[in-house]
């Protein structure tokens, strides 16, 4: 199959497992680039930070300043309650996608 | 020796050095990235977060290190960071090769009377001074000559409304 068709796909669930990531602990850019690093959705700081600054403009997520060890302060991000609520929806959607993609392929 | 150019980045004290190639090559990724995200309500702070993380990057790459800043350090930490995506538009890569088929057009910000000059000079990657000295030389050799190509290519040109004249200067 043309990878390329899945593209499209591929955009629009990054927000989603940003969501994801976010949801498990306070994350910084460097942790959701490693979490996604290995996988099909490797992605870049260019990419990540006009959409982590959409995402609390959406109010999905929100960020703390905290000193790192090294280097400047850091973005520390967290999910708002509106963000939370947009993650259950999407799971519930993704759901119901893979249970309907299974049964059309019957 | 070489011109350096002392800059500082968002977040950080610390002021990094760099040859004219790796400030030029900085330059041109901040003013992408600020004319992809032209109509980004948060222009400013995911600069700033860009800065930062160019920052953090040539911090940890020198060191304790004073050295000058060299392209190939830039190009290896841009290259970390990624080309800006907003999502939006079909993207042409940050490092794929100049856009062929250049469109000669007229370049408001800057101008000094048309953006002619200006236009031409970002066509030609000539600096615009040099630009604008040939065409006034021109029209004094060729009595008159030049300036009424200049006002030809006044009507003719198109105005650009997204080109951008080389910006020379940023802290």
């Amino acid at each position: 199959m043309d990878a390329a068709k899945l593209n499209p796909i591929r955009k629009g669930l990054l927000e989603f497992l940003i969501l994801e990531i976010v949801s498990g602990n306070d994350v910084y850019v460097a942790d959701i680039l490693e979490r996604l690093g290995e996988t099909d959705f490797a992605t870049h700081e260019g990419t990540l930070y006009p959409l982590l600054s959409r995402m609390r403009r959406e109010g999905l997520l929100d960020y703390d300043w905290r000193e790192s060890a090294s280097g400047p302060p850091r973005k520390y991000y967290r999910l708002t309650s509106s963000g939370r609520d947009n993650l259950a929806h999407f799971r519930a959607y993704w759901a119901s996608m893979t249970k309907l993609i299974e049964e059309l392929g019957r | 020796m070489d011109k350096t150019n002392d800059i500082g980045l968002s977040g950080s004290d610390r002021r990094f050095r760099l040859n004219e190639d790796a400030y030029d090559r900085l330059a041109r990724y901040f003013n992408r990235a600020e004319a992809r995200l032209h109509d980004d309500p948060d222009r400013a702070e995911v600069v700033a977060d860009l800065e930062r993380s160019v920052g953090d990057k040539l911090g940890a790459l020198l060191g304790s290190d004073d050295r000058i800043v060299t392209v190939t350090d830039i190009e290896g930490v841009l290259a970390q960071i990624g080309a800006v995506d907003t999502g939006s538009e079909p993207l042409p890569g940050d490092d794929a090769p100049p856009r062929k088929g250049r469109r000669l057009v007229r370049i408001r910000e800057g101008q000094s009377i048309a953006g002619v000059c200006n236009g031409l000079a970002a066509y030609s990657e000539i600096r615009v001074d040099w630009v604008r000295t040939l065409f006034v030389l021109g029209t004094l050799v060729t009595g008159g000559l030049f300036a009424i190509v200049y006002v030809a290519l006044a009507f003719i040109l198109p105005v650009d409304p997204d080109a951008k004249p080389y910006r020379a200067e940023r802290s």
